[in-house]
């Protein structure tokens, strides 16, 4: 590595004094506990929506699959004829 | 980095429970915590949250101290990875907005280069631009003085390890750098 930088770096990253103002954020601060949550543990709702909503879809889909078996499943021969209750030509 | 005296009397007064040890701890470390804390993030706003963040979690595990590592090492695990919890919180989605904003500062800071430091700022901008674990390194290195075994007892890696990132951050900062250098006259070279 070039001197330089060396140089560079020890002078411009040199230790800072502390604000006088920490020791009381430090004696103020709230104990951690919401905020200290780890972050998955505050995944664990949005995890449980998510699964909620793909639930509630798949089950949609389901019934929608069901109801179309049931239209295939009636014999070629009467659908014909029922449709002719209805579309009739005059 | 080993535990003296005054810091193993101080720091078993803390598990007693002992308010004025807590605050003599507090005198005897907080301008390393600070100070790591502000060369890692940058912004004094940020690095008081960080030293906030790593006393109240050092006080309230203070018991956990068992004495097997160095005090002041434990206390630079504290900071470390304080440092590196507040980056992740801070939710910086995409590492290119990071980097398009350093590029803007620098852009922006052009004309107030002539009225202060050029160099120190430079160098503050290119360190911040480093990933966290080549800035940590670096931050370890330069700011605290520490050796190469004693950034690898802090960090929990090896010492080839904290070789390697110190050298890819010299080569990082020495590309971003080098041409103020030739600007400045060689003042260094």
């Amino acid at each position: 590595m070039r001197d330089w930088l060396e140089l560079e770096l020890s002078e411009h990253l040199a230790p800072v004094k502390a604000p006088d103002d920490l020791w009381r954020r430090v004696n103020t601060a709230r104990p951690a506990a919401a905020a200290a949550l780890p972050l998955r543990l505050r995944a664990l709702p949005i995890a449980a929506v998510v699964t909620l909503i793909l639930a509630g879809a798949l089950w949609f889909m389901a019934r929608g699959e069901g109801r179309q078996a049931t239209y295939r499943q009636f014999p070629a021969s009467a659908r014909a004829e029922s449709c002719l209750l209805c579309h009739t030509t005059m | 980095m080993v535990l003296e005296g005054s810091d193993r009397e101080l720091v078993a007064a803390c598990q007693r429970g002992e308010r004025e040890a807590f605050r003599a701890l507090f005198e005897a470390y907080k301008d390393k915590v600070f100070s790591i804390a502000l060369r890692f993030s940058g912004d004094p706003a940020t690095a008081m949250d960080i030293a906030q963040d790593t006393f109240v979690k050092l006080f309230s595990r203070i018991g956990d101290f068992r004495g097997e590592s160095g005090f002041e090492t434990w206390i630079y695990r504290m900071v470390a990875n304080s440092c590196f919890d507040h980056r992740r919180r801070s939710w910086r989605l995409l590492p290119l907005i990071d980097e398009v904003a350093g590029r803007l500062r620098e852009s922006r800071d052009c004309l107030a280069d002539l009225m202060r430091s050029q160099m120190g700022e430079r160098v503050h901008s290119a360190v911040e631009r480093l990933s966290p674990d080549l800035r940590m390194v670096v931050v370890l290195r330069y700011t605290e003085g520490l050796a190469y075994e004693e950034i690898a007892e802090v960090l929990g890696c090896s010492t080839g390890t904290v070789a390697s990132r110190l050298n890819r951050a010299h080569k990082a900062l020495e590309r971003r750098l080098a041409h103020l250098v030739k600007q400045n006259g060689g003042r260094h070279a």
